[in-house]
């Protein structure tokens, strides 16, 4: 038996299915004026999202460098936002790991560098160590004349894990990546304007969003800049048989990837400084003295008392221009440093116009 | 590109555009192409060079089947044409699939017997995403032509956009031709019943996936390089049991909510684009039995297993000793299936034999049997609870096979389930609070079709329907968790 429907049923079938859309629609409404409602009416469940007014859009000049992943590498290596340019015209390169990030401020650092007219560029990575700022001088053939390493965990011969995944994908892969995030981050800026982000209310858990300068590699945090942690509480730090111990079995093997590190960085015409940013742990500073006694690399060691920032060892803005105020006039009374940024010329380089946005 | 990422927004707001202005019709050509074209874009977004696989093979099985039909083949050359296709197919999911799975099992297998293998390391081979769905597709074309159940298609375009189109390609449900190919000439008009159903379907497929899967997958296998899960704790000797189960749970209900959210997400974009895709889970996690449990999960994997792989070994045609082999071998070869690993293989022994067991004591059919009197009825219950318990838990003790990536770890993991419980778990955590209200959703799915297929429950009402979705959708754009990618592409 064949069933069949009339076409009066199929009109009433037809118009149930119109009036239950217009429903969902009503009840999706009333969810997002009850979640507002909420989320104004008790300010006690709200803390610093990423989700703000005011957050810019990113743009030709501030970057997303990290939204949930870190997506610098990839930036620097597939050279978006034309990275290779910036890091081509880069007189001095600051390089290291997160806490480098935080610590060399390019507003603090380059009005020292302005008075000699050169450029400073901070390419310091999450988890930054030599394998893949060295991948990156030699990909876009960097000549800076001045090199200063945060030497903490630095010469580890180590890609990283995000350095290797960003160096296995193809530009397009990375792009594709890249730009997801972008469109993720930017979509949810907008959209969480209008519906709270429960979930982070409900894991009490905020996650950074980090900004980057194009041209000076500055970091800027869209929330979690400072829980206003103590990170230095005294000067020097308490050095312990066990620091001693540990930095002695790591002189070898960070010995010889230094010199592998200073060889090429010499190549290239640039001096190279060792430097510390500062932070609970005492061994790699520990470290740091016996690399720079034993291979002869300048060490300018600073340690401030006082030093405020998040997770521990991320300075915020205050404590990077204080560290930075005592660092940057003994790095530019380094002779090695002053021999290249006042007296001799850097090693010829190409025009940045010959270089392509994406290599 | 994968359904959650805004490059399938772009897409598919592409292809609704296209459904609304020159896919009106039955027989609208231009719509095609704007599938095909979108459906090669989806799949070219990943690696361009996957492209040269899938025209390949479906330019093999093309023509294949329009070979097949022949009159002037004898049915020795029938036989031969067959086995190209099947050999084409067959040897392109070996090789990208199972090749450094072979080199690596021989060198272990050498190294046993104190050998040293000629090859060190594994070859570098990138799967193509999508490759064991659509391979599998493309066969069961060739053979139900050979089988003479269907007329090839009549253009090599058409038949392409059978084997691509983008809500399928790479995660399935495993099409057939003979339940798709007729839909391109079928009516396709725009009703107010489809486009609702369709987006209930995204939004139920939404929720699942980026709300219920995204957040526990994150819970459980940490952020690579940032954070560490927690799975992989159980492979430590004298992890806590009790947490151990939790984690099966989560686990449980994170595969069925990515697979099924996926799925979801297919069914409910192919419906508003005017096609009808096969429904590929129906709550397995109420299954009575073993077999039962393969009629609700995955379906279109467990019926193109019986259809084209359990059939032709014999079935149960073939004797009782038999059907208990072939139920292992097509187990243990869907296991191998999903992945070229032992654990993969294990998961597959497990559920092969288990159902062989079943069958061997009649447990299904016990299971199955309505009871026609009260004190039959409560005989029946003493015996169903029990023996559902104990479906339910070797399927979830099968996934920590599935999830493991070694099987000395999921021994390893497997072995510590079983131990007295310590009782570790801290529910003060936010983390741990939230994974376990996230368990209720999908509990509350499958208890609300028992009730409906136990008690006929009635089945929820469209204005019922709508009102979840809403709520879904609001979920899935306020609760949502850290993209993941989908468990099933990487088969």
């Amino acid at each position: 038996m064949l069933l069949s429907i009339s076409s009066s049923s199929r009109l009433q079938i037809r118009h149930r299915a119109l009036a239950a859309g217009v429903f969902g629609l009503i009840v999706f409404a009333a969810m997002v004026a009850a979640g507002n409602a909420w989320d104004r009416s008790f300010p006690s469940t709200r803390f610093d999202t990423p989700y703000r007014d005011g957050v810019p859009d990113v743009n030709r000049e501030w970057y997303l460098a990290s939204e949930k992943d870190v997506l610098d590498y990839d930036v620097f290596y597939h050279g978006w936002w034309g990275t290779p340019q910036a890091l081509r015209r880069a007189d001095v390169l600051f390089l290291g790991n997160s806490r480098a990030m935080y610590a060399f401020r390019a507003e603090y650092f380059q009005p020292y560098l302005d008075v000699l007219g050169v450029r400073g560029y901070n390419m310091a990575l999450p988890s930054g160590a030599d394998a893949f700022p060295l991948a990156i001088i030699r990909k876009y053939d960097l000549h800076p004349k001045v090199v200063v390493v945060n030497s903490d965990a630095f010469f580890a011969n180590d890609l990283t894990s995000f350095g290797a995944w960003a160096t296995e994908r193809s530009d397009w892969e990375s792009w594709r990546l890249y730009y997801e995030y972008v469109a993720s981050w930017t979509a949810r800026k907008y959209l969480h304007l209008l519906l709270p982000p429960w979930r982070e209310y409900l894991l009490d858990r905020r996650y950074q969003v980090m900004y980057r300068s194009a041209s000076t590699g500055s970091v800027r945090l869209v929330v979690g800049e400072d829980d206003q942690r103590l990170m230095t509480p005294v000067s020097p730090p308490p050095i312990s048989a066990a620091d001693e111990a540990t930095a002695d079995g790591m002189v070898p093997s960070q010995l010889r990837n230094l010199q592998v590190f200073r060889e090429e960085v010499a190549a290239r015409g640039a001096a190279m400084v060792l430097t510390l940013v500062p932070y609970g742990d005492s061994m790699p500073l520990v470290l740091t003295r016996k690399l720079s006694a034993i291979s002869g690399v300048p060490f300018i060691e600073e340690w401030p008392v006082g030093l405020e920032g998040a997770a521990g060892s991320h300075m915020n803005a205050r404590s990077s221009k204080r560290f930075l105020d005592m660092l940057m006039p003994r790095l530019l009374a380094e002779p090695a440093v002053k021999v290249r940024l006042l007296g001799q010329p850097a090693l010829s380089r190409q025009s940045s116009d010959s270089w392509s946005l994406r290599p | 590109m994968t359904f959650i990422s805004y490059a399938y927004i772009v897409l598919f707001a592409v292809a609704l555009l296209a459904r609304v202005t020159i896919g009106r019709s039955s027989n609208a050509k231009p719509y095609l192409w704007v599938l095909l074209a979108l459906s090669l874009i989806f799949y070219g977004w990943f690696r361009w060079w996957y492209l040269l696989i899938l025209c390949g093979t479906a330019t093999v099985d093309y023509y294949a089947a329009q070979l097949l039909v022949r009159p002037s083949l004898t049915a020795r050359q029938r036989k031969q044409v067959l086995a190209v296709s099947m050999i084409s197919n067959l040897g392109v999911l070996g090789f990208f699939k199972y090749t450094n799975f072979a080199l690596g099992s021989i060198r272990a297998g050498l190294g046993y017997f104190g050998i040293a293998a000629p090859w060190q390391d594994a070859i570098t081979i990138t799967l193509p995403i999508g490759i064991s769905f659509y391979t599998f597709q493309s066969m069961s074309y060739t053979i139900d032509v050979y089988r003479g159940l269907l007329t090839p298609a009549r253009c090599f375009w058409r038949f392409l956009l059978f084997v691509s189109f983008f809500p399928h390609l790479v995660a399935g449900p495993i099409v057939r031709a003979l339940d798709y190919l007729y839909q391109f000439d079928r009516p396709r008009r725009i009703r107010a019943v489809v486009v609702t159903e369709g987006v209930a379907l995204i939004a139920r497929g939404l929720f699942l996936k980026m709300v219920c899967a995204d957040n526990i997958g994150t819970f459980l296998a940490g952020i690579p390089a940032i954070s560490d899960g927690v799975w992989d704790k159980g492979y430590v000797r004298g992890a806590d049991s009790a947490t151990l189960w939790l984690w099966v749970a989560l686990f449980s209900a994170q595969i069925y909510c990515d697979f099924a959210g996926y799925t979801d997400i297919a069914r409910g974009s192919a419906y508003l684009l005017g096609y009808r895709l096969t429904v590929n889970f129906r709550y397995p996690y109420i299954a009575s039995s073993f077999s039962d449990f393969w009629r609700r999960w995955h379906i279109s994997l467990s019926s193109w297993l019986r259809d084209y792989l359990y059939r032709p070994l014999g079935g149960n045609q073939q004797g009782r000793a038999r059907t208990y082999l072939n139920l292992f071998t097509v187990m243990l070869l869907g296991g191998l299936w999903h992945g070229a690993a032992w654990p993969f293989v294990l998961w597959g022994g497990i559920h092969g034999t288990a159902l062989a067991v079943e069958r061997m004591l009649g447990l299904a059919d016990r299971a199955r049997t309505p009871a026609t009197t009260w004190t039959a009825a409560l005989a029946q219950l003493c015996w169903s609870v029990p023996y559902f318990v104990v479906v339910q838990l070797v399927v979830a003790l099968a996934w920590v096979y599935f999830r493991s990536d070694t099987i000395a770890h999921a021994n390893m993991f497997a072995a510590n389930l079983f131990t007295a419980p310590q009782w570790t778990l801290d529910f003060r955590e936010p983390s741990l609070r939230l994974m376990i209200v996230l368990l209720l959703p999908v509990a509350a799915l499958h208890l609300r079709q028992l009730a409906h297929e136990t008690a006929r429950f009635p089945v929820a009402a469209p204005f019922e329907r709508a009102a979840w979705a809403a709520m879904m959708l609001y979920l899935a754009a306020t609760v949502y968790g850290r993209a993941n990618a989908f468990i099933y592409f990487q088969f």
